[in-house]
Formats: structure tokens, sequence, C-alpha cells
């Protein structure tokens, strides 16, 4: 099980910020599983708008999360040279509580199955502990020429 | 120790050097009877796609008659490996096209997990 610096992690994703929603990896075991955390700051751009003196992490943005946890997990799990595109093919999210600032958004992802075309991933967001989105998704990876 | 989470009753195993586990019983399957195999193959893909597929023939093709995209496929395979306990090749991949040609897939690995066994 090993731990990633921002650094190494920024390596096996192409996000970038203001595109960028996970901060650190806090464990990752190729092939199987990745924790990733996103600390969630209530002076993020997003929040002047969802909600105005409410503010609530909007639900799309934490599969966004979860997403990019999986990325890196996916990253980690089959390497290469090339640079690569993600595209999410499905999501399957139940969001069971609010995600409000400032907390820390834990992210975790459990590969399914992960081939070179994509791979399936079973996906839990929570904050101290307390789930608050959890589901399935499928994402394609394409590699650029 | 033991350390991992739930996931909608079934609990994730996040231990190092484990594999993942998970509360659902080893499925018995009995190869001499495809019609057996059909039934659970429409149930996994009907739950995976989330459309029934009683219209469909053994030889449709899944993917084009339910208007899916291509990723399905892998979706369908990550379903079949959960159902049925096995390790699917991402060669077998370009196979998972229609419910006979998944049933072909599953029947060699199953018989393989057989001889294992």
């Amino acid at each position: 099980m090993s731990r990633l610096s921002r650094d190494e992690m920024l390596k096996h994703l192409p996000h970038r910020p203001p595109f960028l929603f996970i901060d650190e990896v806090e464990q990752l075991v190729a092939g199987q599983n990745i924790k990733a955390v996103k600390n969630v700051k209530a002076e993020e751009e997003y929040f002047k708008g969802h909600f105005p003196s409410n503010p609530i992490m909007p639900g799309v943005l934490i599969i966004e999360a979860l997403a990019q946890a999986s990325c890196v997990l996916y990253a980690v799990s089959l390497p290469s040279d090339a640079v690569r595109s993600y595209y999410l093919s499905s999501s399957k999210i139940r969001f069971l509580k609010p995600v409000i600032p400032p907390c820390r958004l834990e992210l975790h992802s459990v590969s399914t199955k992960m081939v070179n075309q994509g791979g399936v991933f079973k996906v839990k967001a929570a904050v101290s502990n307390d789930t608050v989105a959890e589901g399935e998704m499928t994402f394609a990876c394409q590699t650029q020429k | 120790m033991q350390c991992g989470f739930w996931f909608t009753g079934e609990f994730f195993n996040f231990g190092e050097n484990e594999s993942l586990v998970t509360s659902i019983g080893e499925p018995r399957m009995n190869l001499d009877n495809p019609k057996e195999l059909e039934t659970e193959i429409r149930k996994v893909v009907e739950a995976t796609i989330e459309k029934n597929i009683n219209a469909l023939s053994l030889d449709d093709n899944v993917l084009q008659k339910m208007g899916l995209d291509s990723m399905t496929a892998l979706e369908i395979m990550a379903a079949m490996e959960e159902r049925f306990k096995i390790r699917i090749q991402e060669q077998d991949l370009p196979k998972i096209t229609s419910l006979r040609s998944v049933m072909e897939v599953l029947i060699k690995y199953l018989k393989k997990k057989e001889i294992k066994s």
C-alpha cells in the first residue's frame, strides 16, 4: 500500500486546476483500490453560486472527484508512457448526505475491472467516516497520438 | 487486520495483498444445462444495462439492439466476473456482443474453473 505525493499524483492525472478535485492520495494498492482526499474549502469558486449563503458541494463535482481518484488508480495499475484522456461513460451514484465546506472529503474507489480501453469501479465518498455518496462508474481511456 | 468499507451490503476488503472479498456466495452453475446459463446471463445483462432484454434473441448484438455504447461491454464483462467469480481476459472483451457469444466465453472460463477446483 503506498501514498502518493501531490507531484506523483499529478504525473498520473491529466486534470489540472480549476478542474482538479483531489488533493492527495493517502492509500493506493495498484490493481485494487485507492483512497484519495479532497479538502473542500468555502472559498472555492463554485460555492458562490451553489448556493449563495448556503454552500453545498454539487453532486456532479463529487462524481468528478471520485472519477479522478479512479483515474489515478487506473494509471498506476496500468502504467503507460502515452498521454491519456479519460471519458466518463456511466455513473450510477446515490447521494446520501450534503457535503458542506469546510470538510475533508474522502474518495474511495475499488477496481472491478481495468483493461486498456477503460475501467469499471465501485466508489464511495465520505466525510468523517459518514458515507455521503456511493455507487459505480465506468470510464473509457484513450491515448493521444 | 481487516480494513475496508461497506458498499450496499457487500464488504470490500482494503487489506494489502488481499483480493476483493464479497459476501455473495459461490454460484453453482450446471454447464450441461445451457438454458440455465442463458437465464443467468440475461439476468446479469438486464441488471447491468437496466433494460428489459426479453425481446433479444441469442444472436442479436446486445449493444446495437439496445442502443448502448462500447463501454457497456466492459460493464457486462465486469458484472459476469462478479456473478460467476471468474476473471475474464481482456482479449475476450470483443466477444462480448451477443448473448450466445457471452455464453461461449463464460463456458470457457467456467470449465477452466471446474478443472482447477
